[in-house]
């Protein structure tokens, strides 16, 4: 499936399949299984974010945050990484994010990270 | 392809589903038998079980045990098979100088930042597997202004695989510890620029997670003791094999590491410690019931994750059975669009409030008010409910609607009380206009006359509509209320003889009195009205049929439960209390009727007017008594009138019987009502009295005036239009003080008296009256020693 050229960048801007592939020694498979594994996981952490920012509960955004950070930085979802460091540094400082300052980019970066990944699922790979 | 071989074992541990496939699978294509665990709980269970690895590669930061215990164990004596096993730390959170400082605190032998390339893991794994530290070497210094000793032992930690350096100073150490973090300084005592116990000092204070190692060529024991408590790990005596002092030197850090992770383990422990007592404290000591659900990821909810006592209490459910038992029926909704629904407000973070029926383990119904909310524990979604049992403050609700429709009641009365004591006063009038002239006319008529019939049924409507008037007093509070000495079952048994004649034919009339009645304080004219009313009511009920009304009279002992059940004015204390009982065998009421029977003007008879029961109640609540009602449709109705008995000092007193009586003298009778003067004044003159009579306040003062000293009596209205009955009584007292005066009003007594309570009151003379109540009056005004009720 060809991938036009607006769809490459605004994937690149949250999801580097090259880093991906890397992490992976270039084993599309292996970045497919991952690919799944971060995205089933990714929904349930979605929303334990969202409580933890309503509920202005530091210590769970903070715990959040940082575990959905870590599989982020693995599959090359820099996007998702980049903005939930943000999370985490201003937790650690003391303060407390709110819902409506981090919710709206999230949730776009998140659909963002989803559809440059599934597009990367449909591709054909060796398996 | 990847090269086939087995190389070693290794154990990689990760809650991040995601990094453990990415590790497990790396490691995998680098030949490795990987063994992936995603808590560290279990892989320390597998090590000392079945899984004999080589080397460890953790995460950090994990639920349950993290990684800074799980290396703290693998390096603990409870550990001894895996204190020299090789551990791979891995973390998002740390890189450079941080990295090096957090290997050391855990005991690790390598630590990678993540995300990391393949090659750097693999490289990594393989370096330590061949018993090499990579990357992370340890820096020492060595403080020594002797060239030859410093050089010899810069050698020999080099080749230890130490990045050696040596400064000549204490200052020059100073400066090099300031710049980058030291594992070891080995500090000479004798130094050019200051003494090493005080440079010792120094680097204590500056740089606590430094091993500090003092040489000396000083034999002096005490010296050494010194150091060591100054913060000294350890001191060698010149001269000493290198060797000696690296085994020494690794030692000490091995000690440093240790009592750093430590503190640092103790400092978390007590973190997690304190912070586990304060929420159980708060868990604990709420006031509501709080139960903790897990969330699945379908949005229902999952196992019971805690419970507080209150929950406990308040379900009646063991704390244990509690946490087994299926999501309460409180959080299952009518339909799954609801259930949809209240997820999404949940997972949008919404904090839901409703309420809900809850079932206690025996059974109970709880009304419950529920606060539920979605939060995160341990990285996991959950749902807090906090219970509040609702059951007082419905009672509350429900007790202020009662008192609510209380007061209602009671300015529904007073409004009626209005509106009967105005309607009142102007019928009496018109009703003592009728009734005086028929009793004057029938007295004058022969005793064949043939109008006398026609008078007579004049005068028995003027009496039924008289009665009227005072049922409408009765229950608007404001009829004559004259207590006096009496018992129910004298009363009963003068009425027994009318009541009898007065039932419709068919019906029979039993009366059952008591043996030895109580006395009451009470007004006979009352109590004969609450018969009678209650007679009428229970013919009614039964119909145009056969049927029994029995009438029954006694006492008993009322308690707090019973006296709840009745119809009250008043909370009444327990205790005993005289009862007239009055029940038939009529067609009975259902509670819609019942609640509503004493309701002015209510009524589910045809002929009826409503006003007899609600007179009862009224002249009950006059008396401070209350009224008992049993029905039940079919089974006919029992009304239980409870009395206040008298206390034992009120005296039985038995009116005398009637006396003809005649007056002399002059009456000045003052009254605005040109009929009732004109009635009023043939009755004086029938009794004896001359009569002057005045229609004002100003013809009243201006004829006292005159005769001053013939009028022995003033009869006068409460209520006319140029001058009120109070206004005249004042001025008539001023031209003649302690002239008496009767007051006469359609009102009651207590309206009256309220302010003519001094001298010159004479009495109350409630209209309408007649000629016998007038006499009466007179008579006990004129002759005060007669006995009361000997007209």
């Amino acid at each position: 499936m060809d991938m036009s050229t607006t769809e490459a960048n605004r994937d690149a801007d949250v999801f580097d399949r090259s880093l991906l592939l890397r992490h992976c020694m270039e084993d599309l498979a292996l970045a497919h299984n991952l690919l799944e594994l971060y995205l089933t996981d990714l929904t349930p952490r979605a929303i334990a974010l969202h409580a933890a920012l309503s509920a202005g509960d530091r210590a769970a955004l903070q715990q959040v945050a940082h575990a959905i950070r870590g599989s982020s930085l693995t599959v090359g979802a820099l996007g998702l990484a980049a903005l939930t460091q943000d999370i985490e540094s201003a937790c650690r400082q003391g303060e407390l994010p709110g819902v409506a300052g981090v919710w709206p980019e999230w949730e776009r970066t998140l659909t963002a990270t989803r559809d440059a990944m599934q597009r990367m699922q449909g591709e054909p790979h060796p398996d | 392809m990847k090269e086939e071989k087995t190389k070693a074992d290794i154990v990689v541990v990760n809650d991040d589903a995601t990094q453990l496939m990415l590790w497990n699978q790396l490691l995998r294509i680098g030949g490795f038998t990987v063994h992936a665990f995603s808590s560290a709980t279990a892989a320390l269970e597998a090590i000392q079980s079945k899984v004999k690895p080589s080397l460890i590669v953790t995460d950090l930061h994990m639920p349950g045990l993290d990684g800074w215990r799980f290396c703290r164990l693998l390096r603990s004596p409870d550990y001894a098979d895996f204190n020299r096993l090789p551990v791979l730390v891995i973390s998002a959170t740390f890189a450079g100088e941080d990295a090096r400082q957090i290997t050391a605190e855990l005991g690790a032998n390598a630590f990678l930042s993540s995300p990391f390339l393949p090659s750097e893991l693999l490289g990594t794994a393989e370096q330590l597997l061949a018993g090499q530290t990579p990357a992370l070497t340890t820096r020492v210094l060595i403080v020594e202004d002797e060239d030859v000793v410093s050089t010899m032992l810069v050698r020999a930690f080099t080749a230890h695989g130490y990045a050696a350096s040596a400064v000549r100073t204490a200052s020059e150490a100073l400066h090099r510890c300031r710049r980058e973090s030291q594992e070891l300084i080995i500090l000479d005592y004798h130094l050019p620029d200051m003494p090493g116990d005080l440079l010792l000092d120094e680097i204590v204070r500056s740089s606590p997670h430094s091993a500090v190692i003092m040489m000396t060529g000083d034999p002096r024991a005490e010296l050494a003791l010194d150091w060591m408590r100054r913060g000294a790990r350890a001191y060698v005596h010149k001269p000493f094999n290198p060797e000696y002092l690296i085994a020494l030197g690794e030692k000490a850090r091995r000690e440093i590491a240790m009592l750093h992770i430590e503190t640092r383990l103790e400092e978390r422990t007590r973190d997690l410690r304190e912070k586990e007592e304060r929420y159980r404290t708060l868990f604990e000591n709420v006031t509501d019931a709080l139960l903790v659900y897990s969330l699945q990821l379908d949005g229902s909810l999952g196992r019971c994750l805690e419970v507080n006592d209150v929950a406990c209490r308040m379900l009646g459910y063991p704390r244990e059975e509690l946490l087994r038992l299926p999501p309460l029926d409180i959080f299952v909704a009518q339909n799954a669009a609801e259930t949809a629904h209240l997820t999404g407000q949940l997972l949008d973070g919404a904090a839901l409030v409703f309420e809900r029926q809850l079932t206690a383990k025996d059974g109970r119904s709880i009304p419950a008010e529920i606060h539920a909310r979605m939060f995160t524990i341990e990285g996991h979604v959950a749902v807090i409910a906090l219970i509040r049992d609702c059951t007082e403050r419905h009672q509350a609700e429900a007790d202020r609607r009662r008192l609510a429709e209380q007061a209602h009641q009671v300015q529904k009365l007073e409004s009626l009380g209005l509106v009967a004591g105005g309607i009142a006063h102007d019928f009496n009038n018109i009703l003592l206009t009728i009734l005086g002239n028929v009793e004057l006319a029938l007295n004058d008529l022969a005793p064949l006359a043939p109008a006398r019939a026609c008078l007579l049924e004049v005068d028995k409507a003027a009496r039924r509509a008289a009665e009227l008037s005072m049922n409408m007093l009765i229950y608007s509070g404001r009829a004559n209320f004259a207590p006096e000495p009496l018992t129910l079952e004298a009363l009963v048994a003068e009425m027994r003889v009318p009541l009898t004649a007065a039932v419709p034919h068919g019906l029979t009339l039993q009366v059952e009195p008591e043996a030895q009645p109580p006395t009451l304080a009470a007004d006979s004219t009352l109590v004969r009205q609450i018969v009678t009313n209650l007679v009428n009511n229970a013919a009614e009920a039964i119909g145009g049929g056969e049927g029994t009304i029995t009438l029954r009279t006694g006492q008993m002992d009322c308690d707090a439960d019973f006296l709840a059940s009745t119809w009250l004015a008043e909370p009444l204390p327990p205790g005993r209390y005289a009862f007239l009982e009055v029940a038939d065998n009529g067609s009975g009421m259902d509670r819609a009727t019942l609640a509503r029977i004493f309701d002015p003007f209510f009524t589910t008879r045809f002929t009826g007017r409503g006003l007899g029961l609600a007179a009862v109640l009224g002249a009950v609540r006059i008396h401070h008594g209350a009224i008992h009602v049993t029905s039940a449709p079919g089974l006919g109705t029992t009304f239980r009138i409870l009395l206040p008995i008298a206390p034992a000092a009120v005296a039985a007193a038995t009116p005398a019987p009637a006396a003809v009586w005649s007056g002399h003298g002059t009456v000045l009778l003052v009254d605005d009502e040109d009929a009732v003067r004109d009635l009023g004044q043939r009755m004086l003159e029938k009794l004896g009295f001359r009569a002057l009579v005045a229609a004002d306040g100003t013809a009243a003062t201006r004829l006292l005036q005159d005769h001053r000293d013939e009028i022995a009596v003033v009869i006068l209205d409460l209520t006319m239009p140029d001058m009120d009955g109070e206004e005249v009584f004042d001025a008539l007292q001023k031209i003649k003080p302690g002239v008496p005066i009767l007051m006469c009003s359609g009102f009651d007594e207590q309206s009256v008296t309220c302010n003519q309570a001094g001298p010159g009151y004479a009495g109350f003379l409630p209209k309408p009256y007649q000629q016998a109540a007038l006499r009466a009056k007179l008579r006990a005004v004129l002759e005060p020693g007669a006995k009361p009720g000997a007209a």
